[in-house]
Order: C-alpha cells, then structure tokens, then sequence
C-alpha cells in the first residue's frame, strides 16, 4: 500500500506534466486519423509512456530526503512505488489502445490480427526501455538522476517511436506484412513471451535498484 | 530512561571523518549540538534520520535501531533542517494527504490547528511561503504527529527573533512530558543557552565536550588579564588564549583555579565563549 502511496506522490511531483496528456492523446488520435493502423497511434502512446514514466527523476532534490525519506517506510516500498508510476503509463497507453480499438470497432471497421501481434512486440520494448532507462537513473543515484534525464528520458523514446513508424512504412512496401500474416498465431505467442521476459527483468531491475538505493547515502 | 543511543558512530567520506561519537540523550532533555562550520553537525543529524548510511556505529531510539525496523525507527523521528523539504509544487492538502496516508498517528486537526495558529495561507503554493512560514509548515507536520525525538538542524536559521523565541517554546513544550526529547543544532548559542539540558560540542569530526550544559558552566572560568601575570603552569592549564587590547582572555578548568594567583578577572563562561575558546584552542 505504502508503494502505491509513494506512486501518488510522484503523481503529484509532475502533475504539471502530466496536465498536458490529453493533449498527446489527441496528437494520437490524429494519427489514426491519417489513414495509418492502429499500431502508429498505439506505437505513439507507447512513446509517450517512456516520455513521462521518468518524470520524476527530474524532481529529485537533495533537500526533498527531510521529507520524503523519512516517511516511515522501506527502500523497497519507495523504489517499487517509482517503478509502479512508469508502469503505470504503460497502463494508460493501453487503455487509450483499448478505447481507440472500441471507437474503431463501432464505426464497424475491422482490425486486423498482425496489428496486434507488434502492439505485443512493442509493448514488451516499451517496457524493457522504461526498466533499462530506472536501472541507469537509479545506479546514477536519485539526485545526479535530474541531469541525465533529458539524454535517458528521451532518445530512447523517439528511436522507436521513429523506427516504428519507419517498420512500418518499409512493412507495407515489402509485402512483409502479409508474411507476418502467414505467422499468424505463432508470432502472436513470441509477442506474448516478449511481454512476459519484460515483466520478469521489470521485476529484476526492481530488486537491483533497492540494493543500490539501500547502501546510498541522500545527502 | 535513554531515548536516543548512539554508540562508536563513525562516517568516513574522501575529505572528511566523523570520528567515534558517543552519546546518550535521556527522554525529557533537549540537546545542543553545536560546533563550526564543516565539524560534523550535519553529517551526525544526517545518520540520526537515516539519511545517511554510518560506516561504523550503532543509533537507536527507544531501543530500536533502522535495521531492525525501518517504519518504527523513522516514526519516532521528527525532522527539520535548514533546507525546506516539501517538494516546491506541493501545497498543503497535499502535504496533509501524505502525512495522512504514512503516519498512523497524524492528526489532521491538530495540523490545521497549527496552520492556524500561525496563519499559514491553505491556497498558497508553499513555494511563495515566506522563511517563516516555511519552517513553522514543517514543525505543523512534525507536532501533528506522535513521535519521539525532534531533530533540528540549524532550523531556527534565518528566522527573526519572535518567531525563534516561539519555536524554543515549543520544544520545551513538547519535552515537557518526559517521554519526548530534542537534539538541536544550531549556531545560535544563545538559544541553546535557554533551552539545552546537554551540550554535544564536535570539532573536525571528534568530540570536544560532551556533559549537562550546568555541569559544562560550572567547570570552566573565563579567566581575564594581563599576560604578564600568567604562570607557565597557569599557561599550560589555560584554553583558548586570545590576545586583546586589555590583555587577553582564556578559559580555565575550575579545577584548576587554584593556580591563579595575581590580578586576574574571572567569571563563570557562556556557551559561546567556551566554544569559541575551545575553537582557538585547537587541541
């Protein structure tokens, strides 16, 4: 529960931030708009997602340790509440997927199948991104974490969001999207095991990072 | 009954060593912890709140220690430092609600009573607070709690003299009961002369003087003359040997009164003069 609290408090450290996310979805929507498939706009929030999960590391202050590392808790419940907060916009990228997939059902359009299988793909690097971008700002320590931010936080995001839609143009002009149709369920499988060795080394990078943030002094 | 325990604390950084500190603070006493600029102040306060990881040594309060259980040991601690520790973009219902959600004893009503009694605006972002304010916002969040060591570091810096008479009321208050007690640090000596029960005195990391802030009056003499008239034996015994216009001005142990013979002025020494004397001194 006290993980959940420390989530919220980095809620309210960035709210500023995250005031402008309805603004992305939009940018989002738009894209679909343009005739693309859902895997541009899910491919879209999935940047977003690695945009904002580090948000709070350009907070940190060494003067916010009075405060905040004296709340009677663990360093395991206070770094598992930070990885929640970036998991969380993971959370919120789907959602939106999710809501999109809706709109678009009910217009009576059909989605194809393989879509699915690289949100899958994209899913599991999105997530795999946000544990290696936790692992390097933690291991800099929380407070050096505010000046490594801005390489951390977003070149990694603006790769994939670039390759993807580069994949995805290159996809189309090839034939390599009827290929991955062939796959069809297979592919589908990777895909899910992709998102599951995410979440286990998500879970390892946990256990690292509270090693680290245990032995480190604040101040 | 000890409230606070630290025993063989050290902490070794590339520049700088805290050296085997040792000392107990008794439940219902305030302690000043007091020395220059770079002694080690900070870094002892630091260990205390666990901020800081001790290379050697052991603390406990009411006889717990971090390791044993992090969430005991950091409930019984009430902290405030120099630095304003709320993060700039929260405001006050925010800082309520987090209390609220890790501080099982956190009274919202005693909060907002604080915040009343000394007018600190609800609507204001506390990034606009004043110094003040900003300080008597963290005692709001401390005193609204049940703990059981207040831990100040240099926290009365800054603030004008009603509003640091103010907070020296308050820490009598809250050791008034005999369950709770304060280890203070500050420059002000001043203050610590009202309020401290003991005095923690630390030079360059080691400790210089440790014993009740009466017991430390009582057994020194800031001893006033001409420096003609001083002994080789009474120089060894002197401390602090500072040289002015009139002659100079040294402490003695009292113990050793008896080696003044001649025209000396003596009279019983304040903190600060048994600080800076000791500062001089440099031994």
């Amino acid at each position: 529960m006290k993980a959940i609290h420390f989530m919220m408090i980095d809620y309210i450290k960035v709210k500023q931030q995250i005031y402008f996310m309805p603004l992305f979805v939009v940018i989002a929507l738009f894209l679909w708009g343009q005739g693309f498939s859902i895997v541009v706009p899910f491919s879209y929030m999935i940047f977003v997602a690695i945009i904002f999960s580090t948000a709070p590391f350009g907070t940190c202050r060494k003067g916010d340790a009075g405060f905040l590392v004296l709340l009677p808790s663990t360093v395991r419940q206070r770094v598992l509440g930070r990885f929640l907060y970036g998991m969380s916009f993971v959370g919120f990228a789907l959602v939106c997927s999710g809501i999109f997939v809706v709109i678009y059902r009910l217009r009576g359009q059909e989605i194809e199948a393989w879509t699915g299988t690289v949100c899958l793909f994209l899913l599991a690097l999105c997530m795999l991104i946000i544990t290696l971008e936790f692992l390097i700002l933690y291991l800099a320590g929380e407070h050096l974490a505010p000046q490594l931010l801005g390489i951390v936080r977003v070149a990694p995001a603006m790769a994939s969001f670039f390759s993807m839609m580069y994949l995805m143009d290159d996809m189309e002009v090839m034939g390599d999207i009827s290929m991955m149709k062939d796959m069809g369920s297979g592919l589908m499988q990777v895909g899910a095991v992709a998102v599951a060795a995410a979440l286990v080394l998500w879970a390892v990078a946990i256990v690292i990072c509270v090693k680290v943030t245990a032995k480190r002094d604040y101040v | 009954m000890e409230l606070l325990e630290v025993k063989n604390l050290s902490k070794h950084y590339k520049t700088f060593s805290l050296q085997n500190i040792n000392f107990t603070l008794p439940k219902g006493y305030i302690m000043g912890y007091v020395g220059p600029n770079g002694s080690g102040k900070s870094t002892t306060l630091n260990l205390i709140t666990n901020i800081c990881k001790c290379t050697e040594g052991e603390i406990r309060i009411a006889g717990i220690s971090c390791e044993e259980d992090a969430v005991t040991y950091k409930e019984q601690i009430g902290y405030i430092g120099d630095e304003f520790y709320f993060p700039d973009n929260f405001r006050v219902k925010n800082i309520r609600k987090v209390l609220q959600n890790f501080y099982p004893t956190f009274s919202a009503e005693k909060f907002d009573g604080f915040l009343q009694r000394w007018k600190l605006p609800e609507k204001k972002s506390i990034k606009d607070f004043s110094r003040g304010m900003k300080v008597m916002l963290m005692f709001a969040s401390v005193l609204s709690r049940d703990t059981k060591l207040l831990v100040l570091d240099e926290a009365t810096n800054g603030l004008d003299p009603v509003m640091r008479t103010e907070i020296l009321q308050i820490l009598q208050e809250y050791v008034m009961d005999g369950e709770r007690s304060v280890i203070f640090s500050t420059h002000i000596l001043s203050d610590l002369e009202q309020i401290a029960d003991y005095i923690y005195f630390i030079h360059k990391g080691r400790t210089v003087l440790y014993d009740a802030k009466d017991e430390l009056i009582e057994n020194y003499l800031l001893i006033k003359g001409e420096k003609s008239a001083v002994s080789a034996e009474l120089e060894k015994a002197l401390i602090g040997v500072v040289d002015n216009a009139y002659g100079f001005e040294a402490l003695l142990p009292s113990e050793q009164a008896g080696l003044l013979c001649g025209d000396f002025h003596y009279e019983k020494p304040n903190i600060d003069q048994i600080v800076v004397h000791y500062i001089k001194d440099g031994r």
